[in-house]
């Protein structure tokens, strides 16, 4: 399988599934009842299509034994970016919850570790502190946009 | 004429208070710094720092934007020059003869022509600007509804056709952006669509967020296998950055020549800086008489592209600001940012806020001065920044891209949206499709639609509106030509190559 099959098999199963939850949308009640869904009735048509017609070319490639397939090892890269997404989620589940200050300074240490290792420590510390101070401050004094605050301390 | 002359003058005066003098230094300044940065261009550079305008009222964010703008077009090139890794995609042109002229010691005349030639190619494309924005503006407010759904149609086709890679990976890109475009709330009928029942997605997806996670995020995770890569040795003592007058008899001609071609290509939709300043690049080593010196350090080879990528850029603002038609990804946020403020692009910006637009436009001339003034004089100081590891630098952007993103509608989900939206700008880095059509019709999208609705609204629901007029029957031609022309160039080459 390349990876234009799997872009082809996303893209038709998008355009089916948004078709279907287009055509199952409440219809208006003022004017005409079909208004709403008509322009996303044509976008998931198109996009059911395109995945059709990518893997059409596909099969045509493959028949000519042209195309690389896809691997699904997991790379020293796909590790990290797992990681880093994994975090990402962290970061955002937790920013209302515990506060911008405290939430950002904990996600940049724990990123800023993972690509540097514990022997940078005063960096990781000093860049991770003054940018969640500096940019808590910026926004709240400067800016007057109000980032979550911590539950306790008030901060 | 007259009021041509007498709206730059009112431009002027907005843009010469010294405040506005402050922002687009500031803008320019901070452009030039991310520009600089590799993997971070003029898009995200605009998408990251837009929060910080929010509180300055409309004319000084767009002023300040116009400034980061400008400011990442000239810093992108500085990277490119110095260690050979183009700071947005516009640059790479840059690397051609731009760092063999670094290697060869000649960093300071590189850098000096490639400020000089952006100087030159942005300025002139300024003043068509201004002459022909007025008339654009004023063609584009005939367009009936069906006409103006036609001309987004014929915008983003375009740019998909326009793409380098599978056209139907172009074009799955495209429906996808509008299919964004349609969550939320309808305007129109009040139908809740593609909400899932979740309450933050009836305002829709903000396609600042979605830029943020194409491009912050996207661009950090696409960059990790340069994060384990040591210190990169940057030249940080310059002499005198300046050219001779050798030197100068070169570059002249080229710029000169390379100045109307960016524009032109940056004012079609769809094309972009990257081919403005390859078209120069290549269009200047035709005509040379010793095509064998580029990319060995010739001199003219660095000022054609850079020219034409300015110029490209200022070009690229005309669709977006007369027709709120964006070209490029880069304008799309430009545009992003104007709708944040409340502002809606388009023929009646001119009429509506002539203040702002105007004042838009000359501060493009001040901000061209002031980067000019920033990356001569200041640039042994600003190419420090290159020195800063990848390691340390791409947390940094994560934690900008959340901030940017919580700042636009303070809701946590919007991080969980733009989460989402950097693993997909990722996927589609390994699935080799482009990312500009999803962003151009993210931003586009709901115009598209409402341009659609009030089409049949006005007909009665008869489809023949869209083909009704001399305007909409070229514009259908433009959309098919710009589709089967790429189709039948690639045939073509494909059997010469047989």
């Amino acid at each position: 399988m390349t990876i234009n099959v799997v872009t082809g098999i996303l893209a038709f199963l998008l355009g089916v599934g948004y078709s279907y939850l287009a055509w199952t949308l409440p219809r208006a009640t003022v004017g005409n009842p079909l208004a709403p869904l008509i322009f996303p009735l044509m976008l998931g048509g198109g996009m059911t299509l395109l995945g059709i017609l990518l893997l059409i070319q596909e099969a045509v490639r493959a028949s000519r034994k042209e195309g690389k397939p896809v691997s699904f090892t997991f790379t020293q890269y796909g590790k990290s970016i797992a990681t880093v997404s994994l975090l990402c989620g962290l970061y955002a589940f937790f920013f209302e919850r515990i506060g911008y200050l405290l939430s950002t300074f904990l996600f940049l240490s724990i990123v800023l570790y993972l690509f540097n290792g514990k022997e940078r420590w005063k960096s990781i510390l000093s860049i991770s502190l003054g940018f969640s101070v500096g940019v808590y401050v910026l926004f709240g004094e400067v800016l007057s946009i109000q980032l979550p605050r911590m539950p306790f301390l008030g901060l | 004429m007259d009021v041509i002359l007498s709206n730059l003058a009112l431009g002027l005066q907005v843009a010469l208070q010294p405040i506005n003098i402050f922002w687009v230094t500031l803008g320019g300044l901070l452009g030039t710094i991310i520009g600089m940065l590799p993997g971070l261009g003029p898009a995200t550079g605009v998408a990251v720092l837009l929060p910080l305008t929010f509180t300055m009222g409309p004319v000084g964010a767009l002023i300040t934007m116009a400034g980061v703008y400008y400011g990442a077009m000239f810093g992108g090139s500085r990277s490119s020059i110095l260690i050979n890794t183009p700071g947005d995609g516009a640059a790479i042109a840059s690397t051609f003869d731009g760092y063999p002229m670094a290697m060869q010691g000649r960093a300071e005349a590189a850098l000096a022509i490639s400020a000089i030639a952006s100087f030159i190619g942005g300025m002139i494309a300024t003043v068509v600007m201004i002459f022909t924005a007025v008339p654009v503006a004023r063609f584009a407010i005939k367009f009936g509804p069906a006409e103006y759904f036609l001309l987004m149609v014929f915008a983003l086709s375009a740019t998909a056709a326009m793409a380098k890679t599978n056209m139907v990976k172009s074009f799955i890109s495209l429906f996808l952006g509008l299919m964004v475009s349609t969550v939320g709330l309808d305007a129109q009928s009040g139908v809740s669509r593609f909400t899932f029942g979740i309450l933050e997605l009836q305002g829709g997806i903000d396609f600042l967020i979605i830029i943020l996670g194409i491009y912050a995020l996207g661009e950090v995770f696409k960059s990790f296998r340069m994060i384990h890569e040591g210190i990169r040795k940057v030249q940080t003592k310059f002499g005198r950055i300046w050219i001779t007058k050798e030197d100068w008899k070169r570059s002249w001609l080229p710029i000169l020549r390379s100045t109307p071609l960016g524009f032109f290509v940056g004012v079609l939709p769809g094309a972009g800086g990257t081919m403005a300043a390859l078209m120069a690049y290549n269009n200047e080593k035709n005509l040379s008489k010793h095509p064998e010196e580029f990319g060995k350090g010739a001199i003219e080879g660095l000022a054609a592209p850079e020219a034409a990528n300015n110029a490209c850029s200022v070009g690229a603002l005309i669709p977006m600001m007369t027709l709120g038609i964006p070209g490029s990804g880069t304008t799309a946020v430009m545009m992003g940012a104007l709708l944040m403020l409340g502002l809606q692009p388009g023929p009646l910006l001119f009429e509506k806020h002539p203040d702002i637009a105007w004042g838009m436009i000359a501060s493009m001339i001040i901000g061209n001065i002031v980067c000019v003034i920033i990356n001569l004089p200041l640039a042994k100081l600003l190419v420090r920044v290159l020195s800063v590891p990848a390691r340390y630098l791409f947390p940094i952007v994560l934690g900008l891209a959340f901030i940017g993103t919580y700042a636009i509608e303070n809701l946590a989900t919007d991080l969980f949206i733009m989460i989402i939206f950097g693993l997909i700008g990722l996927f589609m880095e390994k699935a080799n499709i482009p990312t500009s059509p999803l962003i151009l019709a993210g931003i586009v999208g709901g115009m598209m639609e409402q341009s659609f609705r009030q089409a049949r609204l006005i007909s009665g629901g008869d489809w023949s509106i869209f083909w009704g007029s001399p305007i909409c029957v070229t514009l259908i031609a433009l959309t098919i030509a710009s589709i089967v022309w790429p189709i039948v160039k690639e045939a073509k080459r494909k059997r010469l190559g047989n």
